[in-house]
């Protein structure tokens, strides 16, 4: 392996800082153009308004969505599977 | 994975994960925070890391685990848990095409609560498109087994000599530790 990929890698016991709510925004926002050429905000507007549900967008917006509490606090008290 | 603290069980529940990663990319995984009332992420900074193949393709690889961290009945001398809620991992092609993923996200889609399997365009030209809209149906897909199949099917280059072995031992605590 490359010295400088080595030089990235998490030693052991080494543990790595959660997200700022910068960053966590900054990674929504990619995540949601990466996969649905779309803004962050723009996907969690049509998202709460019940759009990407049908089967041929659901799988790739499925990508976007798994990352919504990480720009919006959700409970963990639903149930759990 | 116990903790003392929240931090602590989110660092045990990354530990292995990371390890797991680092035979094959130096990327970093990193959770969203460490609260115990809220649904919680573990990702990379970006989107999606780089693989590479024997042949030289580049690849990437995409991985998100939701969980949510259990506090003990009593703080002062119970263990903090880490319970999975989701998980995402997919590869992709070097034009960041889909080629297939593992999902389980039973919150997001209470009509399919499965764990399930998707082929995407990125397999293939000619991939149908009722062939892409299926969620096919499979057990609960530790990260092990998808690093598994990148290194064995896709011929990922691994990163470490060891690689067999970090997968295996990671894999093996996996199943002793799951639930279900």
């Amino acid at each position: 392996m490359p010295a400088l990929l080595e030089s990235r890698q998490v030693k052991s016991g080494e543990t790595s800082d959660a997200f700022t709510p910068e960053e966590a925004n900054n990674l929504f926002d990619a995540t949601a153009r990466r996969y649905m050429g779309i803004s962050g905000d723009e996907f969690l507007q049509r998202w709460d308004n019940g759009e990407f549900r049908d089967s041929e967008s659901q799988a790739r917006a499925m990508r976007v969505a798994i990352l919504i509490p990480i720009v919006r606090k959700t409970s963990a008290r639903k149930k759990s599977a | 994975m116990p903790g003392r603290n929240p931090r602590e069980a989110v660092d045990e529940y990354i530990a292995p994960l990371q390890r797991s990663l680092s035979c094959f990319s130096p990327g970093i995984l990193r959770p969203s925070g460490y609260d115990t009332d809220i649904l919680l992420q573990a990702t990379f900074s970006y989107p999606t890391v780089e693989l590479m193949t024997v042949g030289g393709e580049i690849l990437h690889l995409s991985f998100v685990q939701g969980f949510s961290i259990i506090q003990p009945l009593f703080p002062k001398f119970g263990r903090y848990k880490v319970r999975t809620r989701s998980y995402i991992y997919q590869l992709e092609n070097s034009n960041h095409q889909e080629i297939l993923g593992f999902h389980w996200h039973p919150e997001n889609t209470p009509d399919i609560q499965y764990p399930h399997m998707h082929i995407y365009q990125g397999a293939g030209d000619n991939i149908r498109q009722e062939i892409r809209n299926i969620h096919f149906r499979t057990d609960r897909f530790a990260f092990e087994e998808f690093c598994q199949l990148l290194i064995k099917e896709f011929r990922v280059v691994p990163d470490r000599d060891d690689a067999e072995e970090v997968l295996s031992q990671n894999l093996r605590k996996f199943q002793n530790y799951k639930t279900w």
